[in-house]
C-alpha cells in the first residue's frame, strides 16, 4: 500500500504537467482522425475555403468548450443580468477586463495546441494554400515550374494534375514545408508569449513564493472542505424537511447562512496586501458578514483557476 | 511487495538523475518520432531555412519550458520587482547573487535542448536537409560547375545514390551532421565535469556536511508540505463552519505576510554561522527579528541543490 501511496503521491505532484500533457495527445489524436476520416480535400476553388475551416472551426470549438470549463466564468456571470454592480464595482470597473482576460488565456491553450499541431502536420495549410488565387503566391510557389503551375496548382494535393511528379511531388512538400515553419513560428510565438507573462505576473507579486505555495494548499483544502460542509447541511437540511412532512410535525431551526452572506462569499477574491486573508470565505468569516469593503486591490492569477482539468 | 518498495526507494534517492535521464530519453523519442513522421525536406531553395527551423526551434522551445519548470526562477522572480527584500544588500550584491541563481537555471534548462540538438545531428535528417541549401557547402562541393550542380546538391536529402555521385572527396553530408554531434556531445560532457568539478572545490562546505545539507533540505521540503497541509485544512475547517453557523472564529494563529516574506529569500550560506535553510536561520534568530538575520549577503551558494527540492511541488 505504501508504495502505491508513493506512486500516487508522485503523479498528483506532477498533475499540471501530466494534465498538459494529456491535453497535447488528444489534440494529437483528434488531429489525426480528422485529417484521416474527415477531410477530403476538394481539389477545386473551394479549397482555401474548406482549408480554412478545417484549420480554424475546431480552435473555435476548442476555445469555447475552454470557457465552459472554467469555473471562473462562471462565476464571473453568474447573476450579472440581475444585478449588473457585481462585475462592475464602483471604483473597480477594469477589473472585469482583467479577470475575463485571464480566463479567455487560459482558455486559449487548447486552441493554440489545436493550430500548432495542425500546421506541423500540414494536409489542411496545403489544402488551402493551394486554392489561393493570389498572383504574387503563385508566382512565388510556382517559380521555375511549368506553366501548368499556375492553372492546376489546386489539385496537386489529390494528385490530380498534369504535371510530371517530380513537380507535383515538390510543389506539395514546398506547401507541408511553409505550414510546418509556421506551426513553429506559432509554438515559439505562444511559448515566448506565456513566458513573459508569467515572469511579469510574479514579478509583481505582492506575495512571497513560499506563501503562494501554501495558498495554493489552502484553497485546495477549503473547496474539499465546503463540498464536504455542503453535503453534511444538506442532508441535515432535507432529512428534517421530509421528516417533518412525513410525520406531521413542527421543523426544528437549522441555521445556514442568509442570501446576502452566499453573495458576499460567491464574489471573486482579490488580495489585499495590508490584511492576511487566503479567501473570500476567511476574509467575511474574519471580517464579519455583512458586506465586503471595495477597495482597488490586486489579483493574483491561480486563485480559483484550480477547476481547469 | 518487497522488491517494489526497494525499487521504489532506489528511484526516490536518485530522482534527480532518474528525472534528467527521463528527460533526455523523452527528447531523443520525440526526435525519432518527428524526424520519421512530420519532417519531409522540400528538395529546392528552402532546404536551409526548413532544416534550421527543425534544427533550433524545437531546442528554444525546450529551453523556455526548462525555464517555466524550474522552480528557482520562480523562487528568484515572485515579487522581486520591488526591489526592497535586502536592506543591507548592495544593489550590486543582489545583481551579481541573482546572475548566478540565472546562470545556474540556465545550466538545468539546458538539458533538454542540448538532447535535442545532439540526437537530432546524430540522426543527420535535419542537418543533411539544411546543409544542401547552404551556400558554403555548395561553393565546397560545386566549385565551377554552376547551376545544375546547385539543383542537384538541393535534391540529395531526398535521394541517397544522389550524395555519392556527386562528391567522393568531401565527406557526405550525413557523415559531417554525426561527427559535429559527437564533437558536441564530447563538448558538453566536458563541460560538465569541469564545472562540476569548479563548484565542487569552490564549496565553502566540506562533503559530509554536505550530504547531510541535501538529506536535511529534502526532509524539510517534505515535512513543509506536510505541515502546510495540516494548517490549511485547520484554516479552512475553522473558516467554512463559522461560515455556515454564522459564528466568530476561535483565535487561530497563521504567519504573517512579513514572515512568509522572510522565508521566502532565496539562501546564501555564511560560514560562521550554522543554517541549513532559511526557516533554519529565522526560527534561531528570534524570529527574524534579530539584527543577525539581516547579514548573509555574503557567499552566494553555488551548491545546486538548496532550493531545488521546491521543483517537486511547483507542479512539474
Amino acid at each position: 500500500m505504501d508504495a502505491f501511496q508513493t506512486i500516487l503521491k508522485f503523479f498528483i505532484n506532477r498533475k499540471t504537467a501530466i494534465g498538459y500533457s494529456f491535453m497535447a495527445l488528444l489534440t494529437m489524436g483528434g488531429e489525426r482522425v480528422f485529417s484521416l476520416v474527415a477531410f477530403r480535400c476538394p481539389c477545386s476553388n473551394e479549397n482555401l475555403r474548406y482549408g480554412l475551416v478545417f484549420l480554424f472551426s475546431p480552435a473555435l470549438v476548442l476555445l469555447v468548450i475552454g470557457y465552459f470549463l472554467n469555473s471562473k466564468t462562471w462565476k464571473l456571470f453568474t447573476g450579472c443580468w440581475v444585478n449588473p454592480r457585481k462585475i462592475f464595482p464602483r471604483g473597480n470597473v477594469c477589473h472585469f477586463f482583467y479577470v475575463f482576460g485571464q480566463i479567455t488565456l487560459n482558455a486559449l491553450i487548447a486552441p493554440v495546441m489545436w493550430l500548432s499541431v495542425a500546421l506541423l502536420n500540414g494536409t489542411f495549410y496545403e489544402c488551402a494554400m493551394s486554392g489561393l488565387d493570389n498572383p504574387d503566391y503563385l508566382n512565388v510557389v510556382c517559380n521555375r515550374k511549368s506553366d501548368k503551375c499556375f492553372g492546376e496548382l489546386h489539385m496537386v494535393a489529390c494528385d490530380k494534375s498534369s504535371m510530371p511528379f517530380s513537380e507535383s511531388d515538390e510543389l506539395r512538400r514546398t506547401l507541408q514545408a511553409q505550414s510546418q515553419i509556421l506551426g513553429w513560428c506559432v509554438i515559439v510565438t505562444a511559448a515566448l508569449l506565456s513566458l513573459l507573462t508569467t515572469c511579469c505576473a510574479s514579478c509583481q507579486s505582492k506575495v512571497s513564493h513560499l506563501q503562494l505555495m501554501f495558498w495554493r494548499v489552502y484553497e485546495g483544502t477549503e473547496k474539499e472542505q465546503l463540498e464536504q460542509i455542503f453535503q453534511l447541511y444538506a442532508t441535515k437540511l432535507s432529512e428534517r424537511n421530509l421528516k417533518c412532512f412525513f410525520e406531521n410535525k413542527e421543523p426544528e431551526p437549522i441555521s445556514l447562512p442568509a442570501f446576502q452572506a452566499w453573495e458576499d462569499a460567491s464574489q471573486l477574491y482579490s488580495f489585499s496586501s495590508s490584511k492576511q486573508h487566503y479567501s473570500t470565505i476567511h476574509k467575511l468569516v474574519e471580517e464579519g458578514q455583512k458586506g465586503t469593503s471595495e477597495e482597488r486591490e490586486t489579483m493574483l492569477n491561480f486563485v480559483d483557476r484550480r477547476e481547469i482539468p | 511487495m518487497e522488491r517494489l518498495r526497494g525499487a521504489l526507494d532506489f528511484c526516490i534517492r536518485h530522482q534527480t538523475v532518474l528525472g534528467y535521464s527521463t528527460v533526455s530519453l523523452l527528447t531523443a523519442d520525440s526526435e525519432q518520432i518527428f524526424s520519421s513522421v512530420v519532417f519531409k525536406c522540400p528538395c529546392n531553395s528552402g532546404n536551409m531555412l526548413y532544416g534550421s527551423v527543425f534544427l533550433i526551434v524545437p531546442a528554444f522551445i525546450l529551453l523556455l519550458l526548462g525555464y517555466m519548470v524550474n522552480a528557482r526562477t520562480w523562487r528568484l522572480l515572485t515579487g522581486s520587482c520591488p526591489l526592497e527584500k535586502c536592506h543591507d544588500c548592495s544593489p550590486w550584491g543582489t545583481c551579481a547573487h541573482s546572475c548566478q541563481v540565472l546562470v545556474l537555471v540556465t545550466a538545468r534548462a539546458l538539458v533538454a535542448p542540448l538532447t535535442w540538438i545532439a540526437v537530432a545531428l546524430l540522426s543527420s535528417n535535419f542537418y543533411t536537409c539544411a546543409a544542401s541549401g547552404n551556400s558554403l557547402i555548395k561553393d565546397l562541393i560545386c566549385k565551377d560547375q554552376g547551376q545544375e550542380c546547385q539543383n542537384l546538391l538541393f535534391k540529395i536529402p531526398c535521394d541517397e545514390k544522389l550524395s555519392r555521385n556527386i562528391s567522393s572527396e568531401l565527406l557526405s553530408l550525413q557523415a559531417q551532421s554525426q561527427l559535429i554531434g559527437w564533437f558536441l556531445i564530447a563538448c558538453i560532457m566536458t563541460v560538465a565535469l569541469i564545472s562540476t568539478c569548479v563548484s565542487l572545490s569552490c564549496s565553502p562546505v566540506s562533503y559530509l556536511q554536505l550530504r547531510f545539507w541535501k538529506i536535511y533540505s529534502k526532509k524539510e521540503q517534505e515535512l513543509f508540505e506536510i505541515k502546510a497541509k495540516e494548517h490549511a485544512t485547520n484554516l479552512a475547517e475553522i473558516n467554512t463552519n463559522c461560515f455556515f453557523e454564522a459564528t466568530d472564529p476561535a483565535p487561530f494563529h497563521t504567519p504573517s505576510n512579513e514572515d512568509w516574506k522572510k522565508i521566502s529569500f532565496l539562501y546564501t550560506f555564511n560560514s560562521q554561522e550554522q543554517y541549513y535553510s532559511m526557516i533554519h536561520k529565522y526560527v534561531n534568530t528570534n524570529r527574524g527579528n534579530s539584527a543577525k538575520f539581516e547579514e548573509g549577503c555574503q557567499n552566494p551558494t553555488v551548491l545546486g541543490f538548496v532550493d531545488e527540492t521546491h521543483a517537486i511541488e511547483s507542479g512539474f
